[in-house]
């Protein structure tokens, strides 16, 4: 009888593991891959992943209207994406922050932005990914498999950057090299789930 | 023609006015940095650290600690702030607590400290500079990815206890604190319990002491708060036991049992002022001996009581 027990909670365990969503997106891992997902741009207009790929690879951005950090990387997030764009690699800006308007999104990316921003209503995406941060880079090959997450470079003022993370891993992938660095952290700001 | 005039210098004033506007904003954006941050001694002191600092910063004292990471630029971190300060002050002595600022070092002089100031923050405030800020807040937790603000509490043994990325709940923050915190012992019943063994079978006499004495002194102490409760209790044994009598005195926490000496003194002198009442001529070391002596605590009791 116990031993029934035992295995009747082992399978309902192994059941809610598998179909509760991974909110906190520990497990997209390096090696993951995105399954494709669509949200409505700031202009209202539905976009799908697979139609806003690169051809050698994608990048999911989660970016902030407000957020100081965001506002220091703006001109290097924009520099690397004209930049990879020519090599094949597309943007795409993800804003989760339920505090921030439509209206503020909208401003801040026609003034910064020339690649597709869209909104993450209900950080459902940000959820899947474990996105916390702003800004935070979620790097896909072309058969959207996870290979670098993280920072863009190790430092936020832009005066002294030392590692540029996110472009070595381009260049790696680029070039068929293994990316050695497939994830570091930054300071920067939290994603606002709920307005608090 | 008139009109034509009109235009131009309008066009002229307007571009003169966007010249001066974007060379003054170049100018202020490139000298910011070198302006040399004018000390202030009212400003509160907020020490520079590097990865070595923050390491040793992060080694509890005896005591829990909690960190605030946060910066000037963050907004939920200004948000929250109010409510670290308060409870800053309600658990000061209990546990330490630290802030460490991710601002720009040009800073540490300027809004770093004009804001902890016009916070009335007293908690030990550092900066934080480092090459490898990724190495740093792994170093951390893995679990955190670098958002502002964040907010972890260590056990006094240096292990994680608790963290939040983004703004604390103060209440939840609270409870965590609150399981860090020791069992008060001054809260804890204290038992004092002496072995008391009858010499030449003079049970009497005995009993009749502690009746007309030890008994009445705790009366007069209960009576007066100064004990929970006391309780004689007689053992019986066939062979030769070490002792026969137990004699209990049940004190509420640890200053009542810390005080019993003090406190009893006045009862014993006003109750007793002449010694204690004997049955007979017998005196107490003729009828008996105090074995040993023990002090308990209380493990489990009936739970209806």
């Amino acid at each position: 009888m116990k031993r029934k027990s035992i295995l009747l909670a082992a399978i309902l365990a192994a059941f809610v593991f598998v179909l509760c969503p991974d909110v906190n997106g520990q497990n997209f891992a390096i090696g993951s891959t995105l399954e494709n997902f669509k949200l409505t741009d700031i202009n209202g207009k539905e976009q799908s992943f697979d139609s806003l790929k690169g051809e050698k690879g994608t990048v999911l951005v989660f970016l902030s209207a407000q957020c100081p950090v965001v506002k220091g990387y703006n001109e290097r997030i924009s520099q690397i994406a004209a930049d990879y764009a020519a090599k094949g690699i597309n943007f795409i800006g993800i804003n989760s922050n339920a505090t921030e308007s439509l209206e503020w999104v909208k401003t801040h990316a026609a003034e910064n932005y020339k690649f597709p921003m869209l909104i993450d209503k209900g950080a459902v995406l940000a959820d899947k990914l474990g996105a916390s941060v702003t800004p935070e880079v979620y790097y896909f090959d072309t058969k959207n498999v996870l290979l670098y997450h993280g920072a863009i470079d190790n430092d936020r003022s832009g005066k002294n950057i030392t590692e540029g993370y996110l472009k070595v891993a381009f260049d790696s992938s680029l070039s068929g090299k293994k990316i050695e660095k497939t994830s570091a952290n930054a300071f920067g700001c939290s994603i606002k789930r709920k307005a608090e | 023609m008139k009109k034509a005039l009109f235009d131009r210098t309008k066009t002229f004033l307007l571009g003169l006015v966007f010249v001066l506007s974007f060379s003054f904003a170049s100018f202020a954006q490139k000298k910011t940095p070198d302006v040399k941050p004018t000390p202030d001694a009212n400003l509160p002191k907020v020490t520079q650290i590097d990865e070595t600092g923050l390491k040793t910063a992060l080694k509890p004292n005896g005591k829990p600690l909690l960190v605030n990471f946060w910066a000037t630029w963050c907004d939920p971190c200004r948000e929250e702030f109010p409510d670290l300060v308060k409870l800053d002050a309600e658990y000061k002595g209990k546990i330490d607590f630290i802030t460490v600022s991710l601002d720009d070092l040009a800073e540490i002089r300027r809004d770093v400290p004009k804001f902890l100031v016009s916070m009335k923050a007293e908690m030990p405030a550092y900066l934080l500079k480092v090459a490898d800020e990724s190495a740093v807040i792994s170093s951390i937790t893995k679990d955190w990815n670098g958002g502002l603000p964040f907010t972890i509490l260590y056990n006094e043994k240096g292990e994680i206890a608790f963290f939040k990325q983004g703004k604390v709940k103060i209440d939840a923050l609270k409870v965590e604190i609150d399981k860090l915190q020791p069992t008060k012992k001054s809260d804890e019943m204290v038992i004092l319990m002496d072995f008391v063994k009858i010499k030449n079978s003079k049970r009497d006499e005995a009993l009749f002491f502690y009746e007309n004495n030890w008994k009445v002194y705790r009366e007069a102490a209960l009576k007066k708060g100064f004990i929970h409760s006391y309780e004689l209790i007689e053992a019986r044994s066939e062979t030769n036991p070490a002792f026969d009598i137990i004699l209990v005195t049940r004190y509420k926490n640890e200053e009542q049992h810390k005080n019993s000496e003090k406190n009893f003194e006045p009862i014993l002198k006003e109750i007793r002022p002449n010694g204690a009442l004997l049955k007979n001529d017998l005196k107490p070391e003729d009828f008996r001996q105090n074995v040993f002596l023990s002090i308990g605590k209380s493990i489990f009791t009936p739970e209806n009581q």
